[in-house]
């Protein structure tokens, strides 16, 4: 259908409805999502020589749905049309045809509107464009999905002739002879050469570039190739976090990035902390910078900002590339960029979404009933209380004493318990199997659930694009407690308002609740701790259904009541709100100068209430002399705002073709707020109310509330020059102010240089063959940190409280004091310096890539509470500028091509890291025993005797003559059969305080991953596996030696056992005995597995939508190797049975585009 | 278009100036408010507030969290000690004198160390910014100013004292300043001594009579009682070794006497007329504690509680305390736990049913109880001179005149649980149990036992054995005895725990619990009683002991006889049955008569220390200070060696060739000095 108008008004007025009409029709499309779908998947296939614009017309009428809107007398002075096109999108189909016309259109809705051409509709940009040339070439740029490739360069070979596309991915470029070649190039795709040969339209599709030394990266108030840098950066794309059901990109980061220690926290939306280079500082953070869009972000949780929306993450690893950051920038900085929408694109949604399933991995098991009994037997046996374990009888369990814990004789268990065991040995015979009980872990734990969903919208317009996104992430606990959600927001518009001028407005919004509550009687008790706080031989119900409130039934009171108790007793709310708003104004002010102006905010707000009740843990565990159960609230609330201001001056002046150069100049305002107050009571008669009445909390009320302000002060110089594209050299000079320092202190400077020689431009290297790329870097860099908290320079004095009396139930004279604590005015920020060398290349074709960096680093004026001998400061730590520590490393990244067929392909990447930590130097000659710190050392080491066996006679004859020699030497019968030796240092054989020795280091030497693809056809196909070695663990490894507690199930010694790899169980071991708990941390483990399948093409295109896979993925499968002495549920980050075990997730996933 | 650039760029560099040129000055300026500063000590009030902070200080004596105090002064001594069965480490360590008293040792010797040393630090603050703060103020010439002065004098002395009595040799520093000091040797026990007794003697002449407005502050008086007390643990030095060690001089004797009677003649304070009213009870039977004694005229110093949550704490922050820093606005709610310190194990007599409701006066956690010697002291006979150390089965009779022993401990529980008390018959599990002797003429089947507050339980001083007592004592309540031994006479050590009267001195009925609610729950741990620093009492004592060991025995006998007197029995007082049935004497009738003893019981240096030692345990018994009174008076060894009831302590103790005399110094403390000396310098003998 054809509409046809005779005379149609070409007036400014028209104009304007049809800008509301193209609105109109922006929301029609977003709100009809089906509808919409099938307009931009149709490709067309047209090919004409020289024929009418209307014939063309009608071919794309009969390929799409489209209709054409104009008048006829137009048509008579259009020009006729050349075309070849297989598949094309429309839109590049329209341009073809629009190129050499008077004419050009707009698509509202399903319609394309024709339009004379006005010279005020002239994109300004194609001002640039010389138009007066004796052949002109044009075309339009496009990446393979069709998004067109706004300034990427064509140049003519061997010439200065350089032109860009437009707004539209379209270029003129003005040429003499028909027989060169072009070269277009674009950031992160291949250069492609096409000779001319008398073409005028030449149309490129460009390839994404499979070698990532031109992927664009971030750098910090900047950007530039891979193959430009001079510092140390990694990247890591959407695509390496989006098959992962995470809450928090951080966590896609391990393995993918060599030198980066990533350690998670397991609880539902618990964020997890990165580590970059090792450790450096004792008491400042070591967790990196987080640099959202460009604003630097306080207290940083990557978790509040949804995986979906991150495009990339940079690390900045050296310092040479983190100096910009200066005094926040020692452990390294991450830059998040979110996705943005592509100008002139079609609208497009996404949707992603994914369900993981959660099982509680790697738990250690406790002991059975069976096995708890025997133990106990074997306790008793050990204090004479029990004559023959091996043989028991009914009567010696009778008079068994369970309770060590304030044991007076003998104490039969409670009849309750004593059921059971009457049970198991009904008919007089023991059995163990009939002996009934809980396993608590399977009370405790519970199938988890991760659902995740994420609509976004990305679209653009000739001067504004858009990206939208909403998603909801929610994580139902393998702790039957542990709950989070998540809703998230964001909106990233940028408008170019002039060719001048661009507005950039960001917006990221997220509201996460947690109502996650603690299982004992504390607030936030330890989750797996409370399965061996109870005895396996109870239950968790009575007979009558209702919840058996003490199940060990000691009376001890606290953690042995049922943790059940908790379900309906406890109640918790805990919303936070995270708004980061970012407004930008990016100006070009001609000759090369450039300049924006950012202004943030970023706020967040958290209210915290929690009830318990009188049926809870807690309030059983205090309850009143009748018995009966109180109740209490706390409610807190705090904010805190960061506001920001930033000025940078760019400067990239013209200099030719050898030199380039660009300068940047900054300052930058940074403050930060926090409030917060909080108020808590007891024993509410109306207990409905929960926190939302504290008023009506009488008893023990609790109030406080605080202010901490302050500010940061910034300016930056930074130059990057490069002659020949071949020597490249940065260099900056950063100085920051912080109001946390007292006068004088307030200011440092944050210098550093890089240099970078591109191997592979030089003469000699470009002859050779197998080399691609190759780079060398050098570089240094200064970055501080700081530990000091608001006021804390000044020496903050504590509250006390006392009294006087003036009679006997008479006046009290209350009377608060201020208590000394320690002040120390001349801190400074500690500062890292660090050097860092690299070599960057890529090899046989890009079959081998990869980066090698070693760097080096030294941590000055460490900021530490050092500790003094109270008796000649009168305090017991100071907080001072003291000491030195360094770090040392090699991080290797290499990706292989290992084989490459035209369905199938294999790759492997591989990421490896070494650090060295060391304490160069603290306050005094020699080390600090009571610190851990020691000289040469890492920062954490474990120090402690070191454990050699286990005593046994009966096994091992020697060991006698052992036992007798340090008894002696001790005066007492220290040492029995069981008993564990360690290394005697000083050969005394008395086991005193010189006896100890560093046993190692707390975090690994080594961490390494290799990660291997295997993709055929659609299928994709992914494992990593990831270790640490080198690491010695502190576990806790339970209370053996306390009858009233479970245990894990360990091999301990009973007389006559010769594997036992626990020492014997008795009450008052021997101090040493604890060495048994540190052994090495050393692991490897398959950390995920995901299959990945893209549906075909043709299918997706059938579905009318341009994006289609599913995947299914398992996290943490539970094949680890690790020691076989450790014990406890993860020697990933743990250190004892206590701790929360890590998930095994199995994921399934699927994406969306339409 | 360039004209627009200018137009839009000009606002944005105008605003750019101006921040450069105030170079951002104030906007670095860091104003604080949530927070006091320590410039707030250059200020009247400011030292006012650091005064006070030290009295809040002093309620570490009585925390829970540490138990440090009690470990370090009653545990391994020859009338208290820390029963068997009780497996914590620490307090094993203290009772046993095993190698577990170590250097290393992180929460019981560094606590005291660091609390001590805190107290020290804040004193020299005080002492050294107060002359600064007073420049244009009229304070200094003002009688604050004066008193604030000699409160800082006192906790120095009072911190160095607790300090040297334990360790000897210390550190003693005696100015504050802002420098992280991270070196300093230890001065010699002399010279602390010497300090002690100037710092005492300055802050007795600055500050003020004792008056009751501001009861619970420190007084000219308190000052006097401690500089007597220093006096006389020099004085007490009988070897020339310790008399070196202490710097003892000739005439610390009667300087410690002089100090002690200015107390007494000040005329501020009096004894109580009945030794149980020290102590907040009535009489001997009291199911209940009152609060009267919160006030006695007797005491001189105390620490004081409050029944206000709020304004409970120790005003200390280090590890092992309940910091409350950031979730509270201050130190508050903690408690006085002393309550909980001496008193037996609950489990048994309440076992199955046994008619007591778990509760502190029966008894609640196991930390150190009386030993059997602990009861003979109290038999001393001023008259035969026998009964300490006599052999089992004798009976010391002298209790029929001293009325402390049963005024002291609760020989009587009563049934307290109405819906369960015990009724005869043969299937309950008790009756199995060994002190069950049901076959008596009372005996009725089914039928109940006790009645509600029925006397249930009672004890006896005699050694008897359990056939014995079966035989004897056919109660309705159940007898048992404090020697309980079975049918061989083997002393049943694990029995001792909850078969022994428990110390009434820190029963309180006005605790509260976590919540601040007041409750006699178990639960409620947190007393709100006073502590009792100095009393008349022990005055008196001090200043006998003083005149005794400078010869002048009339006086001591004199100020003697005035706590004896005291603590008899006296005309119409209800006595306990077993005063008549087991010691002999009779329900009436004064007996401070025979109380009174002679110069003949102390006329020579043995018996001064024998009588006084044993005196004081009489007097002071589970006051916290057997240890040090031993040491002081160099019998630690000899008694405990004698009288302790676990053969490891009194082999360990006798083999440690005096090392136990003194605490080792923390390892911590030694190993954060920049440059310790050798470990012969900076540890106490034995320790390495």
């Amino acid at each position: 259908m054809i509409f046809k108008t005779n005379s149609f008004p070409q007036s400014v007025e028209i104009s304007r409805k049809w800008l509301a009409m193209r609105l109109i029709a922006l929301f029609m499309f977003v709100f009809s999502v089906s509808g919409s779908a099938t307009v931009f998947s149709q490709k067309i296939s047209i090919s004409e020589k020289d024929v009418p614009l209307e014939k063309v017309f009608t071919q794309i009428k009969q390929q799409s749905s489209y209709v054409f809107f104009y008048d006829e007398e137009w048509m008579k002075q259009a020009n006729k049309v050349t075309l070849n096109v297989e598949n094309a999108s429309l839109e590049t189909v329209l341009k073809i045809c629009f190129l050499k016309q008077p004419l050009t259109y707009s698509i509202v809705g399903n319609t394309i509107v024709l339009k004379k051409v006005n010279i005020i509709d002239t994109p300004p940009m194609l001002l640039d464009v010389q138009v007066f040339a004796p052949i002109v070439i044009n075309g339009e740029v496009t990446a393979a999905d069709g998004k067109t490739l706004v300034g990427a360069t064509i140049k003519l070979k061997g010439s200065n002739n350089i032109v860009k596309t437009d707004a539209n991915g379209n270029y003129e470029i003005s040429i003499n002879d028909t027989k060169g070649t072009l070269v277009f190039s674009y950031v992160g795709y291949e250069d492609q050469e096409i000779q001319i040969n008398d073409l005028k339209v030449i149309n490129v599709i460009m390839k994404e570039s499979v070698n990532n030394l031109n992927q664009i990266v971030l750098i910090g108030y900047g950007t530039a190739r891979r193959r430009d840098l001079t510092g140390s950066v990694a990247t890591v794309k959407q695509k390496d976090m989006s098959r992962m059901a995470l809450n928090d990109a951080a966590k896609a980061i391990m393995g993918k990035v060599a030198g980066v220690l990533v350690s998670e926290s397991n609880l539902p939306g618990g964020g997890s902390s990165l580590l970059i280079r090792g450790k450096r500082s004792i008491t400042a953070s070591n967790n990196p910078l987080l640099v959202v869009d460009g604003v630097p972000i306080a207290g940083a949780d990557l978790s509040d900002f949804p995986v979906s929306d991150i495009e990339s993450m940079e690390v900045l690893k050296d310092a040479s590339a983190t100096a910009v950051y200066g005094s926040r920038a020692a452990n390294g900085v991450v830059l998040i960029t979110t996705k943005r929408g592509d100008y002139n694109s079609p609208g497009k949604f996404e949707y992603n979404s994914s369900v993981a399933f959660q099982t509680a991995g790697n738990l250690q098991p406790y002991m059975n009933p069976a096995q708890y009994l025997q133990r106990n037997r074997w306790y008793n046996w050990s204090q004479g209380l029990y004559a023959d374990p091996l043989n028991p009888t009914l009567a010696a369990d009778k008079t068994m004493r369970p309770y060590s814990n304030g044991s007076v004789g003998v104490v039969p268990f409670d009849p309750y318990t004593r059921s059971f065991i009457d049970a198991a040995w009904a008919g007089g015979i023991y059995d163990a199997n009939k002996l009934e009980g809980t396993n608590w872990q399977d009370i405790l734990f519970r199938q988890g659930l991760v659902t995740d969903h994420q609509l976004s919208f990305t679209g653009g317009e000739k001067n504004i694009r858009t990206f939208i996104a909403g998603g909801y992430y929610g994580n139902r606990g393998f702790g039957i407690f542990d709950e989070y959600k998540r809703y998230s927001l964001r909106a990233n518009i940028d408008y170019a308002v002039k060719n001048w001028l661009t507005i950039t407005f960001s917006s990221s919004n997220v509201l996460s609740e947690n109502p996650s509550k603690g299982y004992g009687n504390s607030t936030f008790g330890a989750r797996n701790n409370v399965s061996f706080n109870l005895i396996p031989i109870s239950k968790p119900y009575l007979e009558d259904g209702s919840i058996n409130m003490l199940p060990g039934n000691d009376s001890g009171i606290g953690s042995f009541l049922n943790p059940l108790l908790n379900q309906n007793g406890r109640t918790r709310e805990a919303n936070s709100s995270r708004f980061l708003e970012t407004l930008t104004t990016n100006i070009k002010l001609g000759s090369g100068f450039s300049y924006k102006l950012q202004a943030s905010y970023d706020g967040s707000f958290a209210n915290d209430g929690e009830f318990n009740g009188q049926y809870s843990s807690w309030g059983l565990g205090n309850k009143t002399s009748l018995g009966i159960g109180v109740n209490r609230a706390d409610y807190s609330v705090t904010s805190s705002a960061s506001y920001l201001m930033e000025n940078i001056l760019n400067y990239k002046p013209e200099l030719g073709p050898k030199h380039s150069l660009s300068a940047t100049v900054l300052n930058s305002f940074q403050t930060f707020t926090n409030k917060g107050l909080y108020a808590g009571g007891d024993n509410n008669e109306i207990p409905y109310q929960k926190w939302y009445n504290m008023a009506g909390y009488p008893d023990n009320r609790r109030v406080s509330s605080a202010l901490n302000n302050s500010s940061l002060e910034s300016y930056l110089g930074r130059f990057n020059y490069s002659y020949l594209n071949r020597y490249i050299l940065t260099g900056s000079l950063r100085i920051d102010g912080s109001s946390v320092f007292s006068t004088g202190n307030k200011y440092d400077y944050f210098p550093s240089f890089a240099f970078a020689w591109k191997l592979n431009e030089e003469n000699f290297i470009k002859d050779i063959e197998f080399i691609n790329q190759l780079k060398l870097r050098v570089g240094y860099g200064v970055t501080g940190n700081s530990a000091v908290s608001p006021g804390q320079t000044l020496g903050s004095l504590r509250k006390t409280a006392y009294l006087f009396q003036q009679t006997l139930g008479g006046i009290e004279t209350p009377l608060f004091g201020y208590a000394p604590r320690s002040l120390n005015t001349t801190l400074r920020w500690e500062k890292t310096g660090q050097s860092n060398i690299g070599l960057d290349f890529e090899l046989f074709k890009g079959i081998l890539s990869g980066t090698i960096d070693v760097y080096s680093s030294k941590t000055t004026d460490l900021i530490m509470p050092r500790k003094l001998p109270v008796a000649a400061a009168g305090l017991e730590d100071i907080i001072q500028n003291i000491g030195q520590t360094s770090n040392k490393g090699i991080e290797l990244l290499l990706s292989s091509i290992n084989i490459k067929q035209k369905d199938f392909k294999w790759t492997t990447d591989f990421t490896f890291s070494y650090n060295k930590e060391a304490i160069d130097k603290i306050y005094k000659e020699g080390d600090d025993i009571d610190n851990g710190w020691f000289i040469g050392q890492p920062l954490n080491v474990l120090y402690f005797y070191d454990y050699m066996k286990i005593l046994d006679p009966l096994v091992n004859p020697d060991d006698q003559a052992t036992i007798d020699k340090k008894n002696k030497a001790e005066g007492i019968l220290k040492y029995k059969n069981g008993d564990v030796l360690v290394r005697d240092l000083n050969g005394d054989d008395k086991i005193t305080a010189s006896d100890r020795m560093i046993l190692g280091q707390i975090r690994p030497k080594f961490i390494g991953a290799i990660t291997n693809t295997f993709s055929y056809k659609g299928l994709d196909l992914t494992f990593m596996f990831y270790g640490k070695i080198g690491n010695i663990i502190g576990m806790n490894y339970g209370t053996l030696n306390s009858d009233r507690d479970n245990a894990p199930v360990i091999n301990y010694w009973t007389p006559g056992n010769a594997s036992a790899t626990y020492p014997r169980l008795r009450v008052g071991q021997p101090f040493e005995t604890n060495s048994i708990a540190f052994v090495d941390g050393s692991y490897l483990r398959l950390r995920n597995v995901n299959l990945n399948y893209n549906f075909p093409a043709k299918m997706i295109s059938k579905l009318r939508l341009n994006k289609l896979s599913a995947y299914i993925a398992v996290q943490n499968p539970n094949l680890i190797l690790k020691n076989k002495r450790f014990i406890g549920t993860d020697p990933e980050y743990a250190s004892g049975i206590g701790d929360l075990p890590q998930p095994t997730s199995t994921i399934l996933g699927l994406s969306i585009g339409f | 278009m360039k004209t627009s650039f200018i137009k839009l760029v000009q606002p944005i560099l105008i605003v750019l100036s101006i921040c450069f040129l105030q170079s951002c000055k104030k906007f670095l300026d860091e104003p604080v408010i949530s927070k006091v500063s320590s410039e707030y000590y250059t200020t009247e009030n400011g030292i006012n507030a650091l005064v006070n902070s030290m009295y809040s200080r002093m309620r570490w004596q009585g925390s829970g969290a540490t138990q440090s105090f009690l470990r370090m002064n009653q545990y391994g001594t020859d009338t208290w000690w820390g029963v068997a069965g009780n497996n914590n480490t620490s307090n094993q360590a203290f009772d046993n004198y095993s190698t577990a008293i170590n250097s290393l040792d992180a929460t019981t010797i560094k606590v005291f160390w660091e609390v001590n040393y805190r107290m020290l630090y804040s004193a020299n603050v005080l002492i050294t910014n107060l002359p600064s703060v007073t420049k244009e103020s009229l304070y200094k010439k003002s009688a604050d100013y004066n008193q604030a002065l000699g409160e800082g004098y006192f906790f120095r002395a009072y911190s160095l004292l607790s300090l040297t009595e334990q360790f000897g040799g210390i550190p003693m520093p005696l100015k504050a300043s802002d420098e992280a000091a991270d070196d300093i040797k230890r001065a010699s026990a002399a010279e602390v001594y010497k300090q002690i007794i100037n710092d005492f003697r300055s802050a007795q002449s600055l500050m003020k009579d004792f008056n009751t407005i501001e009861y619970g502050r420190l007084s000219k008086q308190a000052a006097q009682h401690f500089l007597a007390k220093s006096y006389l643990e020099r004085a007490s030095a009988t070897s020339v070794k310790e008399k070196t060690r202490r710097g003892y001089l000739s005439s610390d004797a009667d300087s410690a006497a002089y100090f002690a009677d200015e107390v007494i003649k000040s005329g501020l304070f009096a004894m109580e007329q009945n030794f149980v009213n020290v102590y907040d009870f009535n009489n001997a039977y009291s199911m209940t504690p009152d609060r009267t004694a919160q006030a006695s005229k007797e005491r001189i110093w105390v620490i004081k509680y409050s029944k206000n949550f709020e304004l409970n704490g120790f005003g200390d922050d280090e590890a092992g305390f309940m910091s409350n820093e950031g979730s509270f606005p201050i130190d508050r709610g903690n408690e006085n736990a002393r309550f909980a310190w001496c008193a037996s194990g609950y489990q048994k007599i309440n076992f199955d049913g046994l008619s007591t409701s778990r509760n502190y006066l029966l008894g609640r956690w196991v930390y150190t109880n009386p030993t059997p010697h602990a009861f003979d002291v109290f038999g001393y006979s001023p008259i035969t001179h026998e009964g300490v150390n006599s052999g089992l089965n004798t009976i010391n009779d002298y209790n029929r005149y001293d009325s402390r022993m049963y005024k002291t401990f609760r020989f009587t529980h009563f049934a307290s649980r109405a819906a369960s008390t015990y009724s005869w018959q043969n299937t309950n599990p008790a009756d199995n149990n060994t002190y069950n002797w049901g076959l008596n003429t009372l005996f009725v089947p089914g039928q109940k036992r006790f009645a509600l507050n029925d006397t249930c339980v009672s004890f006896t001083p005699e050694r008897l054995t359990l056939t014995q007592i079966k035989n004897k004592y056919k109660k309705r309540y159940f007898v048992y005895t404090l020697q309980q031994q079975d049918d061989f006479g083997e002393l049943r050590i694990e029995d001792r725990t909850a078969y022994i009267p428990s110390l009434l001195k820190y029963a309180d009925n006005e605790r509260y619990n976590s919540t601040a609610t007041f409750d006699n729950n178990p639960s409620a741990t947190r007393s709100t009683k006073d502590i009792v620093l100095a009393r008349l009492a022990e005055t008196y004592l001090i200043a006998a002991e003083g005149y005794a060991r400078a010869g002048k025995y009339d006086l001591a006998v004199a100020r003697t006889n005035m706590v004896r007197e005291r603590a008899a029995w006296k005309n119409n007082e209800l006595r306990p049955w077993q005063v008549v049935e087991v010691h002999g004497g009779s329900q009436s009738g004064d007996m401070s008569a025979n109380m009174k003893i002679t110069a003949n019981d102390i006329n020579s240096l043995d018996k001064t220390v024998g009588f006084f030692l044993d005196e004081r345990e009489r007097e002071l018994s589970g006051e916290l200070n057997r240890w040090v009174d031993l040491v002081r008076c160099e019998k630690l060894i000899e008694y405990v060696a004698k009288f302790h009831p676990l053969q490891d302590t009194r082999t360990n103790v006798a083999a440690g060739s005096g090392k136990y005399l003194l605490r080792p110094i923390p390892q911590t403390h030694i190993d954060r000095l920049r440059n310790p000396g050798a470990i012969t310098e900076e540890q106490n003998p034995g320790y390495y």
